[in-house]
């Protein structure tokens, strides 16, 4: 102590303070992540006043739009999920989103479609875990060649077995593979004319070569309806509640491998 | 021991016939306490949250009332009072996933990453998704810098509202943090990202960097990325990235949704450790690294004063 009390000491120690630069060097890692279980507790964020959005927005989505006869999920070839979609898509896009150009056919995606309908009342929030997206609703013109790409490609994901994204959901056209080879395919009950071009209703994600779908790519006449899918989706079901109608789709074997 | 010394030499100090001419220097001057020998830097970090601020639904078939930004919150608020030094930190993709997005467009996570004090975070591709104008409308909600530093925002609406690199000191220690996004051409659509241009990640990685480390002399480099983890295909990612660059120490990784039990150990092209790690999604799972620092110059100054102070114990 007696030593520190020297004054030029102290101004030497402060000196080799300041002319140090400090740095420090990595000496170890240690890493464990946290998985947050169901036990962990929640925080409120009072200040920003959470259950206002939380409140206004439960409300939204604890609407029940209609209900549904059957579970439906997506599947290979075929699903409910799918075919309910596809085909309510179509019917909604005659109807009010594309009339000038009407879809001859719709192709949608399995993986878009996140969780499965269950049997009974249908909320407005299910319908947004179905579809989380914002996908829009667009018309575009395939000619032959992407045609008969599409089709290789609906014919491929058929095959794959079970798997969430394994299939091709669709609406308005029927299609059968024997032997890896499509042996029949018919577009609004018509036999496919490899030289006509075709309207092919799907999302703007997909026609932009989504989920592998190159050939939208280069489609001519992209239109989009800007109507969401997800929109369609709600409007379609809660309209017909409307008139009575339940929820409900069916296998019809509109895609079929014929072993 | 740190705190106890510098009490001491406080205390001494103000005895001293200096003290009142120390005193203020003491109190604006950081360089005048004494520095600790070791400081452990806690490194928290989330990515691809998916605006899942509520649990999973108890009925969710795969993750039952788990994760969320609400019980995330409170695992990071347990863990800022055990230690001292916090980063807490985010690889995009804070949007879209659940209908809070959808009807706040992004309000909400942001201003509850606020509260939860995050000290920055990047841009996944989903955080386009309610397109550049989308974001940039809900980017005040959020008091943390978002980091992209291979996204060129010059002609767009973001120009000048994201930050290339930042550098946070927290206690001693100097942090060099930047931020790498994914290619966005056949991710994210054109009339989403508008003229948003794309920068190659490993040049772009190594010249932030070689600015942090060389010309800052930063304790430590950081890189959020929003590549994914790793592919089969030559697609640049986190280990690739990893591998193909220096002066990076940890990549702080997302989109591709990877569950890790702890950071992934590789080594960069001069044959230095680099940790890459990644916490799932849906805001389950909350990465954490801690990082534990000496100072390489205190033995040697330690030294210096035990020399000194014999020098003038001869001359008394």
């Amino acid at each position: 102590m007696k030593v520190l009390k020297n004054p030029s000491i102290i101004l030497i120690v402060l000196f080799i303070y300041l002319s140090s630069c400090e740095t420090y060097k990595i000496d170890s890692f240690q890493s464990e992540n946290i998985q947050l279980g169901d036990h962990v507790s929640m925080v409120d964020f009072g200040e920003i006043n959470l259950p206002q959005y939380k409140d206004t927005l439960d409300k939204e989505m604890d609407e029940v739009l209609n209900h549904a006869v059957t579970n439906m999920q997506v599947g290979c070839p075929e699903g409910l999920l799918g075919n309910f979609i596809c085909d309510l898509s179509m019917f909604m896009a005659n109807k009010y989103y594309a009339t000038k150009i009407k879809p001859d056919f719709c192709v949608l995606n399995n993986g878009g479609f996140r969780t499965s309908l269950n049997k009974g009342p249908i909320t407005k929030g299910k319908i947004f875990e179905i579809m989380p997206f914002d996908n829009y609703l667009v018309v575009v013109t395939l000619n032959g060649n992407q045609l008969d790409e599409l089709l290789n490609y609906i014919k491929k994901k058929s095959q794959m077995g079970a798997s969430r994204k394994s299939g091709v959901p669709v609406s308005g056209i029927r299609i059968r593979i024997t032997d890896n080879k499509i042996d029949k395919c018919s577009i609004q009950n018509v036999k496919y004319n490899p030289n006509k071009n075709y309207h092919v209703l799907t999302t703007d994600y997909l026609a932009n070569g989504g989920d592998d779908m190159t050939f939208f790519k280069e489609a001519s006449n992209y239109i989009n309806t800007e109507v969401l899918l997800r929109d369609a989706i709600i409007d379609y079901i809660r309209e017909i509640n409307k008139i009575g109608t339940k929820v409900e789709a069916k296998f019809d074997g509109r895609i079929e491998i014929n072993q | 021991m740190g705190e106890l010394k510098s009490i001491n030499r406080r205390t001494f100090v103000k005895r001293s016939a200096l003290g009142a001419l120390s005193i203020p220097l003491i109190s604006t001057n950081p360089l005048l306490s004494f520095p600790p020998e070791s400081i452990k830097l806690t490194i928290l970090h989330t990515n691809d949250m998916h605006s899942h601020i509520d649990p999973f639904s108890a009925n969710d078939s795969k993750y039952p009332g788990m994760g969320g930004m609400r019980k995330m919150a409170s695992i990071v608020e347990k863990i800022r009072s055990e230690e001292s030094h916090v980063l807490l930190l985010d690889a995009g993709d804070i949007f879209q996933g659940t209908p809070y997005f959808n009807k706040y467009k992004g309000e909400v996570e942001l201003k509850i990453m606020s509260e939860m004090g995050y000290t920055a975070s990047t841009m996944g591709n989903h955080d386009f998704d309610n397109g550049i104008n989308g974001f940039n409308d809900v980017l005040p909600h959020a008091n943390f810098p978002f980091l992209c530093s291979n996204y060129d925002f010059s002609n767009t609406v973001l120009d000048g509202k994201t930050k290339k690199f930042i550098i946070k000191n927290i206690g001693e220690l100097k942090i060099g943090l930047f931020g790498i996004g994914i290619k966005l051409n056949g991710l994210v659509e054109k009339r989403l990202y508008k003229e948003t241009q794309y920068h190659e990640p490993i040049e772009i990685a190594n010249h932030y960097a070689k600015i942090l480390k060389d010309e800052h002399n930063c304790d430590i480099v950081i890189c959020l990325s929003h590549l994914g983890y790793d592919y089969q295909t030559n697609k640049i990612s986190d280990t690739k990235l990893a591998k193909s660059t220096k002066g990076i120490d940890i990549i702080i990784g997302g989109h591709t949704h990877t569950f890790l039990d702890k950071a992934t150990e590789l080594e960069n092209s001069n044959g230095e450790k680099v940790l890459v790690n990644q916490a799932g999604w849906g805001a389950l799972s909350l990465g954490r690294i801690d990082v534990n620092f000496t100072n390489q110059s205190n033995s040697k100054k330690e030294l210096t004063l035990q020399s000194i102070s014999k020098k003038n114990y001869a001359k008394i």
